[in-house]
């Protein structure tokens, strides 16, 4: 008997892990452990805020997964709700899809042009609360509402979402065209000593009949042919701006077919729609970002043009490649900027700040408005001095401008007041006041040649 | 005599081993709340306010590192030959105590981790409680496993450190610690008092005392590892800082945190998770340390050496209190973080100190 009771004692444990596991094996078939079927559930890609009277307009773009036997099978839906902060929207939009949106796959936030009258962290509050959103998301302010932005067709990809996320990449990013920054860069800047964040501004234009090519106009820098690999469409030469197009979808419940499609190069817009959200008879659109929208204190400050925006990614950003268009001697050039480095100081020097905005790259000429020789292309490297005296003071002239923009609408987005602080913390608030008109601005602009 | 050497002969650890844990576990333990609670008063300073913490710390350890040295008893054994039986095991009882309460939040702090960051939906209690299946099994298990778990872990630990600080390091922006010394001393202060109740290594060294073959040097190899434990943390508090500025209070679970920006993962999705989970397993064992060296202290004081009851008691009352705690973890911290925290750091750093002082005892043959 006593045998058999010790016996059992040195079982016990045994029996016991047994009995949990039985108990979690009976909890894991009945409940699925919270876990959520997939079939059941839909993604978020991207959110755009819009105001709407007094409350948020929020629209979700979805990705809803299909059950396929043939692979990934995908369709794409917008689903918008209101209220009076995006916590709200979302409500509404759970209690109109039956799931409630997480957004862990949320990678993109577009905020509507008509938020410029409300603070910036009132919009985004919720992202910086919830546990769910990653600060890696991608924030950009566009013209006219983010509601139709995500609506509307893109040949570039069967998801809007996805085409906004190819022109705010890293790669595009690295060749000064775009100031893309995320939830943690705005977050980061705005609580700096400076207060003031960017974001890129996003202008969408109607695709032409022709395959995707770049956009007309009185750019900044894209006089001459841009590096292929920052190309959204690939081939043609789309010239004819049809003017803006605000794709309006009856209703924001669509739900379409999902056939992928390829990149979209080449292709024309007609076919592009194919597959495309359900969104068939609709204009396609292109989108660019090479404006920047400007905040300080929260408060929408203004829009940079493609001069200022250029200069202020040159001067943030890491680069490898940016195109800088030059004049000389009667011709347009395009220069290529390798190597490029900027750099912000702040020195005091006799009881007064210098700002100094140091700027160094090598030159490559990438075109040029004449026709070429084989032995003019084999000299491509020997870059004259007019060229780069032009150069320079093209990029002299951009960072100018985007200091003028800082100085006029008091908007730190060089962080000369973090400077201030960080390195001459003890006259931080003998100075702080109206630091932007205090202080001189020197120019160091080095440009040379390649070779 | 005897029948000490027959009851420590499998219950071995080795000086390398205790290294290795004085390394990765003290970092693992440390890498998930500790940097965004240091940030909290301490903005841009919690470096220096997690230096505070592992100096004072390192001395603690070193005192315990030092009284192992002097003798091969165990630290009960030389409790007993000092104070007699009575005393001795109120002080074990008082150690079984810190060691159990030392547990909670480390526990508490790996629920809400997996919670939040290896589920997309806000889960139940219920995933989690599958981790006191492994905790019963690893409490009721002796140093010498302890050991292997610590030479296994350790590899792991330095790799996915390695790789959680390479796919970081895109991201700082150093600039951010500046100004130095920009926090008044008294926030770096309150930072650091109030998060040293994650400090113990130096009574887990008291534990381990007669456990392990002491030789010459062993004492600064002890010191050492602890003090290159704290360099890892202080330095992995840096990077994190670096990463996130002004936003790191709000950072919580700071390893899942500091990565996200890599550039890969964009494209290829969430492959820092490889390292997470690995880094999981080392956190695992060093959270379950402590419930085993308060199996040990219960063992010791009752006399009692079925382990297996005694870790499913240790357990059975930690579930009870996971399930009571859910949803309170800010109460929990606050107390932990307040008077409490102290008194536990108090009570570990001065049993050290007291280990210096009692006889040696014999040594064994």
């Amino acid at each position: 008997m006593k045998e058999k009771f010790y016996c059992l004692i040195k079982k016990l444990p045994s029996l016991v892990i047994c009995a949990i596991l039985a108990v979690l094996l009976f909890l894991f078939f009945v409940n699925d452990f919270g876990l959520v079927d997939i079939h059941k559930t839909s993604v978020v890609m991207s959110l755009g805020i819009d105001i709407d009277g007094e409350d948020l307009l929020v629209t979700a773009q979805i990705a809803v997964p299909q059950p396929s036997e043939n692979g990934e099978n995908t369709s794409f839906t917008e689903v918008s709700g209101k209220g009076a902060t995006v916590a709200d929207a979302l409500n509404e939009i759970n209690s109109k899809t039956g799931f409630y949106p997480k957004l862990l796959f949320c990678r993109l936030i577009l905020i509507g042009e008509d938020c410029k009258n409300k603070n910036l962290f009132e919009l985004l509050d919720y992202f910086y609360r919830n546990e769910y959103s990653q600060y890696s998301a991608l924030v950009a302010m566009c013209k006219g509402k983010a509601g139709d932005l995500l609506k509307k067709p893109t040949p570039m990809a069967n998801m809007t979402t996805l085409s906004i996320q190819r022109i705010l990449s890293e790669e595009l990013k690295k060749s000064a065209n775009v100031s893309t920054v995320n939830l943690k860069m705005i977050a980061q800047t705005h609580y700096s000593k400076s207060n003031a964040c960017y974001m890129p501004y996003i202008e969408s234009s109607a695709q032409g009949q022709a395959s995707g090519g770049e956009q007309s106009g009185e750019k900044f820098n894209s006089k001459q042919s841009q590096d292929s690999e920052n190309k959204q469409g690939s081939g043609g030469e789309s010239s004819s701006k049809q003017g803006e197009k605000n794709g309006k979808n009856g209703g924001g419940q669509e739900q379409g077919g999902s056939s992928k499609q390829d990149g979209g190069k080449g292709q024309s817009g007609s076919s592009s729609k194919q597959g495309g959200g359900g969104k068939q008879g609709e204009q396609a659109n292109e989108f660019t970002c090479r404006k920047t929208a400007a905040f300080s204190n929260g408060k929408f400050t203004g829009v940079l043009n493609e001069e200022q925006a250029f200069a202020l990614n040159l001067l943030k950003n890491d680069i490898r490649l940016a195109i800088v268009s030059a004049q000389s001697n009667g011709k347009d050039y395009a220069i290529g900027l390798r190597n490029s480095r900027g750099k912000e100081r702040l020195n005091l020097e006799n009881g007064a700040f210098t700002f100094s905005l140091t700027y160094s790259a090598k030159a490559r000429i990438q075109g040029v408005t004449e026709a070429s020789t084989p032995k003019k292309l084999a000299e491509n490297d020997v870059i004259t001095k007019d060229v780069i005296n032009a150069t320079s003071s093209a990029i002299k002239s951009a960072a100018q401008s985007l200091v003028e923009f800082c100085v006029k609408n008091n908007c730190d987005l060089l962080g000369v007041k973090d400077m201030l602080y960080k390195f001459y913390k003890n006259k931080f608030n003998v100075f702080e006041k109206d630091f932007l008109n205090k202080i001189n601005v020197a120019y160091d602009i080095k440009i040379s040649g390649a070779k | 005599m005897q029948a000490f050497v027959q009851s420590t002969g499998e219950n071995k650890i080795n000086v390398r081993q205790i290294c290795f844990i004085l390394i990765a576990f003290n970092v693992c333990g440390k890498l998930l709340l500790f940097p965004n609670n240091l940030s909290y008063y301490a903005g841009n300073g919690l470096w220096l306010a997690a230096l505070i913490d592992f100096a004072v710390h390192t001395l603690s350890v070193w005192a315990a590192a030092y009284a192992c040295s002097k003798s091969d008893k165990t630290f009960y054994q030389r409790l007993v030959i000092t104070f007699g039986k009575v005393p001795a095991k109120i002080i074990f009882s008082l150690l079984a105590l810190l060691f159990f309460a030392a547990a909670i939040v480390p526990i508490n702090e790996q629920k809400l981790y997996v919670q939040e960051i290896f589920y997309d939906t806000i889960p139940s209690l219920i995933p989690f409680l599958p981790f006191f299946i492994f905790s019963i099994y690893a409490v009721q298990k002796r140093f010498s496993n302890t050991g292997r778990a610590a030479d296994i872990c350790f590899p792991i630990f330095i790799a996915c450190f390695l790789a959680l600080i390479i796919s970081s390091f895109t991201e700082i922006n150093l600039s951010h610690l500046l100004p130095v010394f920009n926090e008044p001393i008294n926030n770096v202060l309150k930072s650091s008092l109030s998060n040293i109740f994650r400090f113990n290594e130096s009574a887990i060294l008291l534990a381990f005392m007669g456990h392990f073959k002491y030789k010459k040097g062993d004492c600064t190899k002890i010191t050492l590892s602890y003090a290159l434990g704290g360099v890892l943390v202080i330095f992995f508090c840096i990077l994190f800082y670096c990463v996130y500025a002004t936003l790191s209070p709000d950072q919580f679970f700071a390893v899942s945190k500091t990565s996200i920006f890599f550039s890969a993962i964009n494209v290829i999705g969430r492959i820092d998770f490889i390292v997470l989970y690995a880094l999981e397993i080392v956190m695992v064992f060093a959270v379950v340390l402590n419930l085993q060296l308060c199996r040990y202290c219960l063992e010791e004081i009752t006399g009692y050496k079925n382990s297996m009851v005694l870790s499913l008691a240790i357990n059975g009352v930690l579930i009870v209190l996971t399930v009571i705690l859910d949803h309170k973890f800010g109460e929990l911290q606050k107390l932990y973080g307040g008077v409490f925290g102290i008194i536990i750091f108090a009570a570990f750093t001065l049993l050290p100190a007291l280990s210096l002082t009692i006889k040696k005892g014999a040594k064994n043959k």
